[in-house]
């Protein structure tokens, strides 16, 4: 009896293998088309309804206005010079840091309104990015030379009760002599570790902690996990065909939650998510080809925010041309719904649009920082090339209600459930990029870009 | 129409791999489109085996949670008493306090 190996053994000369090969990826073709159909059968199955659908068939569902949004400008703080970068809350609820692109970085305590420390970083750098540790004992800070450095936080707490004698400087009427010496609030923070990519492929664009020992970066073609401790990165996530623009993760939400997924959003539409315990992405779907107005041309969007709500799975994506779409991991590719600035529900707030104004030379609106005589049909190009879209996105504790900074219009406040515009957070003013709410829900933080302050906003008992 | 005329472009089979580079490069380029397409259609299987749930499941999930938990920014949810907002707590505290205290902000020239 011959063995199948032995006859096995002689190799054949190329062409006969070329010849196999070829009908080989043949049949893997005819595969993959059944493949396709089959899944385009299933993905039709699951697309039965939509988020609106469903809430205008409860008879319930309690219609939100705005007198029943219960948020109040409590305090407009001032200190940065310059264009905020990254604003991040502490776990605690309490303190926030926020980065300004002059390498000055502040901490403030938002109950009072004040701040608490003042960061000098010593780079020359152009700071993008920023965050804080669960502990808040670390913060993070992604340059532009594609470095994120790590600083230990000064325990401004230690430096206060040093200082300061809370209980007596009311009762008594002595001079200050408890006061903090200037030189302690301007802090240089000590360096731990700068973490440094070895390609140069841009800047570090958002950098999350994970918890005290492991922080992921962003940068526009990959992502990093670092280990903190050793210094070096763990885990790279390449993203060779669409630039990341966008990165949100469920990990810790401040202490809140522990997840194990971050989602990368990028150019043309493109969405991944990952797991940080596997080495790959572990889904891929893309947003929908969506009209372009000003090419008339079906594109793919870009995805400029990403975020996660507060119920585990469910997550929003904004774009470039300021849609919003709902997405639930578990349904996967399958949108559940998506959200238009300029639906007739809307119409109020679709008006409220800096960009949408004729800049041709004749026309006399040239130079109006606020066309408020707005015409959707006038397409302007630097409607298309400046607009950032959708910046940010943030969830009320119970996620009812969404928060998003708008390019162009401003601080928005939506009902995640109906799609409508509640009301507009900041009143007249456009320059809202940055938008987070706390980690216990209690209140809202936005900065303002012409005033460069940090803006307080919480609920109060005495609203009507 | 002329077959004769006909430009000869097919590969040089009949020379060995050592001389001619040709079906060599060929067989690397097909391997390797073989190995991308088997990974593709792994990738689709994986897709096809994954259990989702459809859209009206996930909507009524997340109505639910809306609706079930208290949000003190909508006002039908009653408001936030006093010993439990502490920025309502700075913000009396900073009012009341009337110059008189070390909290003071300090501008940065």
């Amino acid at each position: 009896m011959v063995s199948p190996t032995k006859l096995q053994s002689v190799p054949l000369p190329f062409n006969k293998q070329i010849q196999i090969l070829q009908h080989k990826i043949q049949l893997i073709d005819n595969d993959r088309q059944l493949l396709e159909r089959q899944i385009t059968k299933k993905l039709d199955g699951l697309k039965d309804t939509s988020l609106t659908e469903v809430t205008a068939l409860l008879p319930n569902l309690v219609k939100i206005t705005k007198n029943q949004l219960n948020l109040k400008n409590y305090y407009n703080m001032r200190g940065h010079g310059n264009q905020i970068q990254c604003m991040k809350w502490a776990s605690d609820s309490r303190h926030l840091l926020s980065a300004d692109c002059d390498h000055k970085m502040l901490y403030w305590d938002a109950t009072i309104g004040l701040k608490i420390g003042i960061l000098k970083l010593n780079s020359t750098e152009y700071t993008i990015s920023c965050d804080i540790s669960p502990s808040s004992r670390l913060i993070a800070v992604g340059c532009l030379d594609n470095r994120c450095s790590i600083f230990r936080l000064p325990d401004y707490e230690s430096i206060f009760n040093r200082s300061i004698n809370y209980d007596n400087h009311i009762k008594s009427n002595e001079p200050r002599q408890n006061n903090i010496e200037l030189s302690t609030l301007f802090t240089s923070p000590s360096l731990l570790t700068v973490l440094a990519v070895q390609d140069k492929d841009g800047s570090i664009q958002t950098c999350e902690f994970l918890d005290d020992s492991s922080i992921l970066t962003t940068s526009s073609k990959n992502i990093h996990l670092w280990d903190i401790n050793k210094s070096i990165a763990v885990r790279t996530y390449e993203q060779n065909l669409s630039e990341i623009l966008a990165v949100t993760t469920n990990i810790r939400d401040r202490g809140i939650r522990n997840g194990n997924l971050f989602i990368a959003g990028g150019v043309n539409g493109s969405i991944k998510i990952y797991d940080h315990r596997s080495p790959s992405s572990i889904a891929k779907l893309s947003i929908p080809l969506e009209y372009n107005p000003f090419n008339n041309r079906n594109i793919f969007n870009d995805v400029t925010s990403l975020k996660f709500l507060p119920k585990d799975n469910y997550y929003a994506v904004g774009t470039s041309l300021k849609s919003i779409y709902f997405y639930d991991i578990r349904v996967g590719s399958v949108e559940l719904d998506k959200f238009l600035i300029n639906s007739p529900a809307n119409s109020e707030f679709s008006k409220i649009n800096k960009f949408n104004m004729d800049i041709s030379p004749v026309s006399e609106n040239y130079g109006t920082s606020y066309g408020y005589n707005a015409s959707p049909s006038s397409a302007s190009i630097a409607s298309t090339t400046d607009d950032d879209g959708i910046m940010d996105i943030s969830f009320s504790k119970s996620g009812r209600l969404m928060f998003t900074a708008v390019d162009g219009i401003g601080g928005l406040v939506w009902d995640t459930l109906t799609g409508c515009i509640i009301n507009k957070i900041d009143g007249r003013e456009c320059d809202i990029r940055h938008i987070s709410v706390s980690p216990d829900g209690l209140a809202v933080a936005t900065d303002s870009l012409k005033k460069a302050t940090v803006n307080i906003w919480s609920s109060s008992p005495d609203y009507q | 129409m002329d077959r004769e005329n006909k430009p000869n472009l097919q590969v040089n089979t009949s020379a060995t791999p050592a001389s001619s580079p040709n079906p060599l490069l060929q067989y690397k380029l097909l391997t390797i489109k073989y190995q991308r397409k088997n990974q593709k259609n792994e990738e689709l299987k994986n897709t096809l085996k994954k259990e989702l749930i459809p859209v009206s499941n996930s909507c009524l999930g997340l109505v639910d949670y809306c609706q079930n938990t208290t949000d003190y920014m909508i006002s039908s949810w009653g408001s936030l008493p006093e010993e439990k907002n502490p920025f309502l707590q700075g913000y009396n505290k900073m009012r009341n306090s009337n110059g008189n205290n070390n909290d003071v902000c300090c501008t940065i020239m």
